[in-house]
């Protein structure tokens, strides 16, 4: 049994690549209700969790226990925290915006990392790339070293973000187009005439 | 009716105030150790504290998770039908 020519499993091997690298687009590219395969279902508004006394009541725990010490002191203190925030965040808003902006960011954080569990290993992931760059870079001066350590994150990010990527690639070639579009719609320099700068003879 | 407000700040109340006490008691026994055991070295206490800290973290991520707990105390009122001791739940109040 002669084996097939070299070329011929070369070529097959090429196409498989091709075709897994357009599967891997394909998916990252699709939008997200129709990657995940589930489907919706509409609901009669009867149906909707609408009304309260059509759930089951909330069963209270109790723990019998008398107030820690100092609880009270701590309760006076943060009332009166309270009233001079208000105080101030009355008089300036600017504070109020900053503060209510930096605690929905830190929720949002807590939030995220606690309920997606690939965070960590992506940072840990991104962390390693970003280190492997800078050992590569290390005999190449500061400039080449940060350029290493650079791509090196860009290159893990991407892998472990990779719709964010196309995301961001995508608003990218957007930019650029438009920046293009605009640079050639652009009307030409009239030519101006110098003006004349010397003085009267 | 109290407010969500209020259940949550005193819910930090408590926090602060169980962390307070844990940290004060992890300090105390770190002390206490450093001195019997380990040669006055300083580990003991700032391992101590950050016991303390943790218990009193721990201790507050669930309190924060379950908001159907009230906390409060018992008080006797005499008895029930059956000849059994009954209880009023008074709720811990601000």
């Amino acid at each position: 049994m002669a084996d097939k020519p070299i070329v011929n499993s070369i070529a097959e091997k090429g196409d498989q690549v091709t075709n897994a690298l357009t599967q891997f687009w394909q998916l990252v590219t699709s939008k997200p209700a129709t990657r995940s395969g589930v489907e919706s279902r509409n609901l009669t508004i009867n149906e909707l969790p609408l009304y309260a006394e059509d759930n089951s009541p909330i069963a209270q725990k109790f723990l019998p226990e008398e107030p820690l010490p100092l609880q009270r002191e701590f309760a006076t203190i943060r009332i009166a925290c309270q009233q001079e925030y208000a105080r101030v965040a009355e008089r300036f808003k600017i504070v109020d915006t900053a503060v209510s902006h930096t605690k929905n960011t830190a929720i949002r954080a807590n939030e995220y990392l606690t309920e997606e569990w690939t965070a960590l290993p992506k940072a840990a992931a991104i962390t390693v790339g970003g280190m492997a760059g800078f050992v590569l870079g290390l005999k190449r001066g500061t400039v080449g070293r940060a350029f290493t350590t650079s791509i090196g994150l860009a290159t893990m990010a991407a892998f472990c973000y990779p719709i964010e990527t196309v995301d961001v690639l995508k608003t990218g070639a957007a930019h650029a187009e438009q920046t293009w579009n605009s640079f050639q719609e652009s009307p030409p320099t009239a030519n101006k005439s110098k003006p004349n700068l010397s003085p009267p003879k | 009716m109290p407010r969500s407000e209020d259940e949550v700040g005193q819910k930090i109340d408590r926090c602060f105030a169980d962390s307070l006490l844990k940290l004060t008691g992890g300090v105390a026994i770190g002390i206490v150790a450093s001195v019997a055991f380990f040669k006055s070295r300083s580990w003991p206490i700032w391992f101590g504290s950050g016991v303390g800290l943790g218990t009193g973290w721990s201790n507050c991520r669930h309190d924060f998770a379950q908001p159907f707990v009230l906390h409060g105390k018992k008080v006797p009122a005499g008895q029930d039908s059956q000849g059994k001791p009954a209880y009023n739940i008074v709720v811990e109040k601000q």
